[in-house]
């Protein structure tokens, strides 16, 4: 890998950062408007959002409700303040589009934006496999009975 | 699917069982009538692949190297395997290892899945423990092997070698998600780490190994079934990984020297095909990976 100066890669993983937030927002909002019954736009400064998400993975589906949602970020650059914002479209519990925005004030912001944009685009998204033909699975191997009962018998303690 | 011509049975004929920690589906999509035979041969060929490499029981070889230095004479089918574990420890820097048994065990993930984390011993260098000259591997002191990364993946190709002999021509064997097909189309699902309900892509494989990685089964703590023996903790930068190649040791080993290696630098050493999905869900694929991913544009 090539050497980047620390303020590159600082402003860089500051991108990333406010993304990820972003998205973590983006689903947040798409969850509230389930329970809401209503399409939400939000603003945020993602740095002092401290939401994370740890999915767990398991058979259940989070049901989502259908529409567009968006979440625009700000964050601070030596040029000034950039915002990004991640639009997302939910139909049939599946994320259909993404797409990320950008505006930029400075050319070197362009630069960075531009460079973010093509090297974490695209976001794969989930089909829901009921929807698709399949022959089989390929992802992390099946898990032994044992394995699956010991984690079971660790969580029941857990809660003892 | 358009079936192919030669398919004479109206439901492929299908074997399915439990081995080695998995469960394995093969399939014969032709008519054959030696199917019992078949089924023993290749129950016996995985039962003693299993004797000799599991370090999930205690009549193993591997269970005795791990109990006693010395000199053990191996089967000949180990070359291949130790060759490439060999290949892919010197092209990570040691990261990939058969050596991290004892840091799996320790962090939990031991023959009892105790799944309990005790501090983790650090890992010794390969040449400072143990040699393999291609017939007898050498322990110098007694040292806890796991042949997780690429082990499965080897004993497909090596049942696949059983179907061969037994002149069946078009087959699958999947064993828990890695999968060999040969002379017939599989749609193949990419599962979606997070939810087991989805996919983010379908691959298309006629001829040859699809192996894929992920952290989200084989959990525990916080460690998943990789470890890297320089960090001690399972690597978090990627979510799940898909490898195609014409043979599953050397897709098995791949997905798993991926999480330790770039890409660009195994594929000077290695044909194949690759697909890596990142914690932050981007994702990254080959040209030539014969998958159609769901993304934005999709």
């Amino acid at each position: 890998m090539p050497p980047e100066s620390t303020s590159n890669s600082r402003q860089k993983t500051m991108v990333i950062v406010g993304i990820l937030a972003l998205i973590v927002i983006a689903t947040a909002i798409a969850l509230y408007a389930k329970n809401k019954d209503e399409v939400g736009t939000v603003t945020e400064n993602p740095a002092q959002t401290s939401t994370t998400t740890e999915s767990q993975a398991s058979g259940s589906t989070v049901e989502y409700k259908d529409g567009t949602y968006s979440a625009t970020g700000n964050y601070q650059t030596p040029g000034g303040t950039e915002s990004i914002t991640v639009k997302l479209t939910v139909a049939n519990n599946v994320v259909t589009t993404s797409d990320v925005t950008t505006s930029q004030t400075s050319q070197e912001a362009a630069e960075y934006q531009a460079q973010f944009k093509a090297n974490y685009s695209p976001f794969v998204v989930g089909k829901d496999i009921n929807d698709i033909t399949l022959s089989r699975i390929s992802g992390s191997s099946l898990t032994p009975r044992g394995f699956n009962e010991a984690v079971d018998a660790i969580k029941s303690q857990a809660q003892a | 699917m358009p079936s192919s011509p030669r398919l004479r049975l109206s439901q492929p004929f299908s074997l399915k069982f439990e081995a080695i920690g998995t469960s394995w589906t093969i399939e014969v999509y032709e008519a054959y009538d030696r199917l019992g035979d078949l089924q023993k041969s290749i129950q016996q060929r995985i039962a003693a692949f299993d004797h000799v490499y599991s370090r999930f029981r205690a009549d193993s070889v591997v269970a005795q190297i791990a109990r006693e230095a010395g000199n053990y004479r191996l089967p000949d089918d180990a070359a291949p395997m130790f060759n490439l574990y060999q290949q892919l420890y010197d092209l990570t820097d040691g990261a990939m290892t058969p050596l991290i048994g004892q840091a799996l065990s320790d962090a939990g993930y031991d023959a009892s899945y105790s799944l309990q984390p005790m501090p983790i011993r650090s890992v010794p260098a390969w040449q400072e423990v143990m040699t393999y000259d291609g017939a007898t591997l050498t322990a110098k002191r007694p040292v806890l092997l796991d042949f997780g990364a690429a082990g499965k993946g080897y004993l497909i190709d090596l049942v696949a070698q059983i179907m061969v002999q037994a002149d069946v021509r078009h087959y699958s064997i999947d064993a828990g998600g890695d999968i060999v097909t040969v002379g017939q189309t599989l749609n193949v699902g990419l599962e979606h780490p997070d939810n087991l309900n989805q996919v983010i892509g379908v691959a298309q494989i006629t001829q040859g190994s699809i192996c894929g990685s992920a952290g989200n089964r084989r959990r525990w703590a916080t460690y998943h079934h990789v470890i890297d023996p320089h960090s001690l903790t399972s690597p978090k930068h990627i979510k799940a990984l898909w490898v195609t190649a014409p043979t599953a040791l050397v897709a098995d080993g791949l997905a798993t020297a991926l999480y330790f290696a770039p890409a660009d630098s195994l594929r000077r050493y290695f044909e194949f095909e690759y697909a890596i999905m990142h914690e932050d869900y981007s994702l990254v694929s080959s040209p030539g990976f014969p998958a159609q991913f769901f993304g934005a544009d999709s």
